[in-house]
């Protein structure tokens, strides 16, 4: 299971993308410095900035699309190259490459996040604890959109495509819209659990939060239940 | 346009030079290929693509013309509907029907839809690959996903057809399958065709004449019958007076060709090897060897490669 | 293939001695081909989904409105919204499906016949290009007309509604091209560098998603009242003053309006539109002289194009 892991490891971090990916992390720090080097205004852990950088930024963007970029690929270059015959032919349980390709796309992609998020969240004073917060929040979202899209990425070689419609029209839009949709969706989950966690450092996220337990669960169930559907779907299908 | 006159050329390169950076790919190159099958014959590397690609106009010369039937094709693109390029890399969509694949590409070339509908159901046959066409591309074998690319490059009925490495990935059957093939189009259907193979059985059975070429210059040409017809080929090794060898040689009626130190000779009847024997002895030179060597051609082929 | 193979010969090869078109007839036919391959035609069911599931993306909002409009007959959507509401949608339409017409070309090596025939590469491009802002267009201006029946419907009355806004006809079509020249050429220029369709697509919307917020920080309004104390029969009263509303980054503020690269072709359009119920980000806008939007709009589409075309020249077959 250790080779599988460091193989998908190396397989994930093609030069160029990595570079883009990082870059995109960085966004959120360097528009903190920008502002701060143009020092009309002091920013501070709070409204404009929770909303615009932690939900606007990092939650609803580099969050999913760095995930779902990284765990479609797990098994979606695998099958684009045609590879993945070879893979299943080791004397591993289907378990154990599951469960490589997924820990591979969150040891790349946790630590960018989180870094994504706390640092900028650092310069503008937010509180040891609170970072803390955030960090766990943010790493229980990745899990989650990396559970999903591993599957996807098994299920269809077009799997980031329909993971960038959903993002932006399930995630971006309705979610936004219809309050209903927030018990069936990632980002929802992910506001409530900062909440719950941290009602005054989060208070911004107010209106738009379900029941705290509804979050836990929520999330729970669906980075478990994806997984299990992709060991399913790896067991089943025929690889090519 | 009018058929091509034999005094024309089909294609023909006047020192046609290709520099890609520092790599020189092709060094001021002559070349006149005319009807028929003509055989391009090296090692990879030697600059066979670049030849090709260089009439086709994908490539502008670094020095010198390539021209087809007189046209520069780089400069004037519509002389490309006269030419079929059949590349050595996959080039066919997965996600498309042969016969859909074709008239499409039938299309690009200039002929109208209607007619190009025709053309790639006919192709499609003469390469047999009928009952197949309208399965996706992707699920052909490679033998057949070679017909299609033969096809494409015939579909839209050219005067002359590049091939490069057409039996390139093929096993032995599929091989000669493809050959065959080209021998056919060649033939019965009368269009001509440049080849280039790494192989000399490709040439050999196929060709009627053959340009060899080697690290970006051509090192030997002729019909393939002054290669394969009955002729022994002798190495000669002299210590000294090597000229005046070669010379005495000449003046007996012998051709003469220097390779690799040695002076190479061909010859045609037993009695001229009396006539070898009196010229060295007429310049009282000191022999170190003659050595005969079949005149085949894959002979020919190791001595240009080294 | 052997054993037919005697009655192939028999029917023989015939040569074609009919017409020939030339450049413009491979063109043409490169352009059907890049239409049908964007809207998933002849390539089997699956690879319809994506194209009928951006359609509908793109063609649901109006279709809701217009439904709201028939039943309620009420409500009123400009044709300026419409656009600033989906081109969002429409990029995400683009990003998706236009890397499909460079991408495969390139992967499977087709890109070199084409080369080889009748046609420079600035004819693929220009073929290619051109067909998906074709598909691009139609979705968009069909969504228009959607939302001028239900601007109708839901007027008083429908012919007099009609004659009084004919002119946003022309106009919706006008910024239409505008846009979808727009959403086009980005993803293509995109996809002229990358070997996968899905990075491509990956990398165009994070661009755009993560530059709204971006541009929103910096546009920020901040509002202040100043307090100034005054003592008033012995006792101290607090005064508020006025409102001081100032930007998060002064003046520095109206330009970074325009870091929301989405937004772009929409500063345009409102300007087509003549659109008058400003947002945020057009107030800001609206302090630049209006030569600074177009320039940009210029600058993000002849920009990707040049670099798509220069790739497409130089391109080592």
């Amino acid at each position: 299971m250790t080779e599988i892991f460091t193989l998908s490891l190396r397989q994930l971090l093609g030069r160029w993308r990595v570079l883009v990916i990082l870059l995109l992390a960085a966004m959120p720090t360097l528009l903190i410095l920008l502002i701060r080097a143009l020092g009309e205004a002091e920013l501070a852990f709070e409204g404009e900035v929770i909303d615009l950088i932690i939900d606007g930024m990092v939650i609803g963007g580099i969050l999913p699309i760095v995930t779902m970029t990284l765990a479609t690929a797990a098994f979606g270059n695998e099958l684009e190259d045609k590879t993945l015959y070879y893979l299943v032919l080791k004397p591993v349980s289907r378990v154990s490459i599951v469960l490589a390709k997924l820990l591979a796309t969150l040891v790349v992609a946790v630590p960018l996040v989180v870094a994504s998020g706390v640092v900028a969240s650092a310069l503008v004073g937010a509180e040891t604890q609170t970072l803390g917060t955030l960090a766990l929040a943010l790493a229980a979202s990745v899990t989650t959109y990396a559970s999903i899209f591993t599957l996807a990425g098994l299920l269809t070689p077009r799997a980031l495509a329909y993971g960038l419609v959903y993002v932006l029209v399930w995630e971006g839009l309705l979610s936004t819209i219809v309050s209903g949709v927030r018990y069936l969706s990632v980002r929802g989950y992910t506001l409530a659990l900062l909440h719950g966690l941290d009602e005054e450092s989060f208070a911004a996220f107010e209106q738009r939060v379900i029941e705290f337990p509804a979050a836990i669960v929520g999330t729970g169930v669906v980075i478990v239940a994806f997984f299990l559907l992709a060991l399913y779907r790896l067991r089943t299908m025929d690889v090519p | 346009m009018s058929g091509p006159t034999v005094s024309q050329p089909l294609l023909e390169a006047h020192s046609l030079t290709k520099h890609y950076g520092q790599t020189i790919a092709l060094h001021d190159v002559d070349m006149h290929v005319r009807e028929g099958i003509t055989g391009l014959l090296g090692p990879n590397g030697a600059g066979k693509s670049t030849a090709m690609k260089l009439f086709l106009g994908l490539l502008q010369p670094t020095a010198g013309s390539a021209t087809v039937l007189g046209e520069k094709p780089y400069e004037n693109i519509a002389i490309r509907m006269r030419l079929g390029y059949m590349p050595e890399h996959d080039c066919l969509p997965d996600f498309m029907t042969a016969s859909e694949f074709l008239s499409h590409m039938a299309q690009v070339s200039g002929i109208p839809a209607k007619h190009a509908r025709t053309r790639a159901a006919d192709m499609l046959r003469h390469v047999g690959l009928d009952e197949e066409r309208y399965r996706h591309i992707k699920e052909y074998s490679t033998g057949m996903k070679q017909r299609v690319k033969l096809a494409q490059a015939l579909v839209h009925d050219p005067v002359m057809v590049l091939l490069d490495e057409p039996t390139a990935g093929l096993d032995p059957g599929g091989r000669e399958e493809m050959l065959q093939l080209v021998r056919r189009t060649g033939k019965d259907f009368g269009i001509n065709i440049m080849l280039s193979s790494h192989l000399m059985g490709d040439v050999e059975t196929t060709c009627d004449r053959i340009i060899v070429i080697e690290g970006g210059a051509i090192i030997e040409e002729g019909a393939v019958s002054e290669f394969t017809q009955e002729t022994e080929t002798f190495y000669i090794d002299v210590d000294d007076r090597r000229e005046e060898v070669i010379a005495a040689l000449e003046a007996r009626g012998i051709k003469t060709r220097i390779s690799g130190g040695s002076v190479v000779v061909r010859l045609h009847r037993d009695e001229q090897l009396d006539d070898i024997r009196d010229a060295l002895a007429e310049v009282q030179a000191r022999l170190r060897r003659l050595a005969p060597s079949r005149g085949e051609l894959s002979d020919i082929f190791r001595r240009s490669t080294g | 293939m052997s054993q037919a193979q005697g009655e192939i010969y028999d029917l023989g090869y015939q040569h074609y001695d009919g017409p020939r078109g030339g450049r413009m007839q491979a063109v043409r036919s490169l352009w059907v081909n890049s239409f049908r391959t964007t809207v998933g035609l002849g390539r089997g069911a699956r690879a319809k989904i994506l194209p009928v599931l951006m359609s509908l993306v793109v063609i649901a909002p109006p279709a809701v409105f217009l439904v709201l409009a028939a039943v309620v007959g009420s409500g009123k959507l400009s044709h300026a919204d419409f656009y600033e509401a989906t081109s969002i949608l429409l990029l995400l339409f683009a990003a998706i499906i236009a890397p499909e017409l460079l991408i495969p070309d390139r992967r499977n090596g087709v890109t070199t016949l084409y080369l080889v025939r009748p046609l420079t590469a600035f004819d693929y491009v220009a073929a290619r290009w051109s067909a998906f802002l074709t598909v691009a267009l139609l979705v968009t201006l069909f969504g228009q007309v959607l939302v001028l029946i239900g601007n109708s419907l839901a007027a008083e009355q429908a012919r007099e509604f009609l004659q009084e806004n004919w002119i946003d006809i022309p106009r919706f079509i006008l910024a239409g091209v505008i846009i979808t020249a727009f959403v086009t050429t980005i993803p293509m220029a995109v996809a002229a560098f990358t070997e996968r369709r899905a990075y491509a697509a990956a990398f165009v919307i994070a661009v755009f998603v993560i530059t709204t917020p971006m541009s929103g920080l910096l546009t920020t309004e901040w509002c202040e009242r100043s307090v100034t104390f005054a003592v008033e029969s012995g006792e101290i009263v607090e005064e508020a003053g006025p409102e001081e509303c100032r930007r998060i980054t002064g003046d520095y503020a109206k330009w970074f309006v325009l870091l929301d690269v989405g937004r772009a072709p929409t500063h345009i359009s409102d300007m087509v539109f003549e659109d008058d119920t400003p947002d945020d980000a057009s107030i800001l806008v609206a302090e630049l002289p209006p030569a600074v939007p177009i320039a940009w709009y210029g600058l993000l589409v002849i920009g990707p194009g040049a670099l798509l075309l220069w790739r497409y020249w130089s391109m080592k077959i």
